[in-house]
């Protein structure tokens, strides 16, 4: 973490990631323009390049859209996940070279605006299957010019996180406006089973990942766990928890990271507010919880990061009772002290 | 993630799984798909003779009693290329099929049609018509 | 239709265009009140900034009009 902001937080697996991402990237479009020459050599070059990047984009798009589910069902997946953003600001180039292109091919040569000429081509919007499918593939490109343009994390601190990550959830909009753009506009022109049966097994696949893992999710906020008189919460026994570690638990919907260090117990609420990682999954390291995702620190007993920084977590209140831990399901206003619980040494 | 948004993503997904079949059903039920097209014809336009002829630059369309044979002379450039029925004024009726490459094309039809249109819904033009 | 489309394209130019100009005041000045972590960024990482300024400037806005919200 530093004073001011980096261009791109570039380390070794980051690098190497993106360099995986740009060389497949530029073996797809070799391979798409191989395969089309080849097998419809009168391809003109215009509508070669329109197809390659418009294909690529939802190629990526498909990915991108996997990685969420993927790492929540497997954490094998997780160091994706760190990396998505730039997986999403290439599949935004990607298809901005392909609405561009199609703007300047389509629409560039007439004496009225470009933009114009593409709301009003086509002017059946009464019409289903013959809608002015490029607005559709507009639209989409507007949401993820919002997205890509947004992704630095000046803009997630900035909008805050909930608009931040608001902003960024329209990525299912986008979806849907794409498949549209796809299934009115481009199966029109050329029907090719090809694309057709790869939307609809992407299509399956990723609505199938996000609903499983959802409902897994749903079913793990639902356990329920045991009550005390005065509504402490049962959660677990110290001996449960590893030294400099944690343990998540669900409570009232929310997730609760309860750590051990130092002879004491702290909890606080799971989510960083840098970007959402699980501090629960992460280590104590030099006496801060240390955020698994991008390292970013929060002291233990008062959720707070240390100084310069100002990022706050909520904090919880805990007893030990017989060696069993019990949590206040009231949450404190983020970044308040409270005091660690000690675990006697028996 | 925080359950509010857990839950806004499980909605949104229980959405979309009602909502993308549906745009996906609705924009192919009247596509025409070319491989069913050519797979009906082979067999039947082998059968009648041809009614009439019309010839240009671009296309030579035979036409028979319940298949339509064009052949396309040259590229087009454009991406998209649509034939239809359509009127004397070349207003465009109903989709016949779509080209693309040099080639010879044969779609099946109903009723033989006084003109068709090649048209690109792209670019919303007009690339030839001919008359029979 | 196109009446509806008109305006729509207008609001949307008019949009960026305000998008743009709050844009060049934000990065170069309005930024470092909100964030002060922008006092020591370098300008080719606020260009960088730019566009999604302009895409988000109705969020921005209200920050550096009423900044200690921070």
């Amino acid at each position: 973490m530093g004073l001011n902001y980096q261009f791109v937080l570039w380390n070794k697996h980051k690098k190497m990631y993106d360099k995986i991402i740009v060389l497949s990237m530029l073996l797809y479009l070799i391979l798409f323009a191989v395969v089309t020459l080849v097998f419809n050599s009168e391809t003109s070059i215009e509508t070669l390049i329109l197809r390659a990047f418009g294909s690529l984009a939802i190629v990526l798009l498909h990915i991108i859209l996997v990685i969420g589910p993927l790492s929540r069902l497997n954490t094998n997946f997780l160091p994706i996940l760190y990396n998505r953003r730039h997986l999403g600001v290439s599949m935004f180039i990607t298809a901005l070279i392909h609405g561009g292109f199609a703007l300047i091919q389509f629409h560039a040569l007439g004496n009225t605006n470009v933009f114009y000429s593409l709301f009003t081509s086509n002017l059946d919007y009464n019409s289903f299957t013959n809608f002015p499918f490029q607005v559709l593939g507009f639209f989409a490109l507007l949401i993820l010019f919002a997205m890509a343009s947004t992704s630095h994390d000046f803009f997630l601190k900035n909008l805050s996180p909930t608009v931040w990550k608001r902003l960024h959830m329209l990525v299912y909009l986008a979806y849907a406006l794409i498949i549209g753009h796809v299934f009115l506009g481009a199966f029109q022109q050329e029907t090719s089973p090809f694309t057709i049966g790869f939307l609809s097994v992407g299509f399956i696949v990723v609505g199938s990942l996000h609903l499983i893992s959802s409902f897994r999710e749903a079913k793990i906020d639902k356990s329920i766990i045991d009550k005390d008189a005065q509504g402490w919460l049962k959660v677990c026994t110290i001996d449960e928890i590893d030294d400099d570690r944690a343990k998540i638990f669900t409570v009232q919907n929310e997730r609760i990271a309860v750590f051990k260090y130092d002879g004491k117990l702290s909890a606080v609420h799971n989510v960083c507010k840098h970007q959402g990682g699980p501090l629960g999954e992460g280590k104590i390291i030099d006496g801060c919880i240390t955020c698994p995702w991008h390292g970013y620190q929060y002291l233990p007993h008062n959720g707070q990061s240390p100084p310069p920084f100002t990022e706050k977590v909520a904090t919880y209140e805990l007893k030990l009772l017989e060696n069993i831990i019990y949590i206040n399901p009231k949450a404190f206003e983020e970044g308040t002290e409270v005091e660690p619980t000690q675990i006697q040494k028996t | 993630m925080t359950s509010g948004l857990r839950k806004a993503h499980k909605y949104s997904w229980l959405l979309l799984i009602i909502l993308i079949p549906l745009i996906m059903v609705f924009a192919l039920k009247d596509v025409p798909l070319l491989s069913n097209n050519e797979a009906l014809t082979t067999f039947e336009s082998s059968k009648g003779n041809i009614i009439k002829t019309a010839e240009n630059d671009l296309l030579k369309v035979s036409v028979r009693s319940n298949s339509i044979e064009v052949i396309l002379k040259r590229t087009i450039k454009n991406a998209s290329s649509i034939i239809y029925n359509s009127d004397s004024k070349g207003n465009k009726n109903h989709i016949i099929g779509q080209i693309s490459t040099v080639g010879i094309y044969t779609f099946n039809i109903e009723t033989p049609p006084k003109s068709i249109v090649l048209y690109d819904n792209l670019k919303g033009e007009l690339i030839t018509k001919l008359d029979f | 239709m196109k009446l509806i489309i008109a305006i729509f394209l207008g609001v949307l130019g008019i949009y960026c265009a305000v998008g743009v100009l709050f844009g060049f005041y934000f990065i170069f000045f309005g930024a470092e009140k909100i964030d002060p972590f922008m006092k020591e960024t370098k300008k080719g990482v606020r260009l960088l900034l730019f566009p999604g300024i302009v895409a988000t400037w109705p969020f921005l806005i209200k920050n550096v009009v009423n900044p200690k919200t921070k």
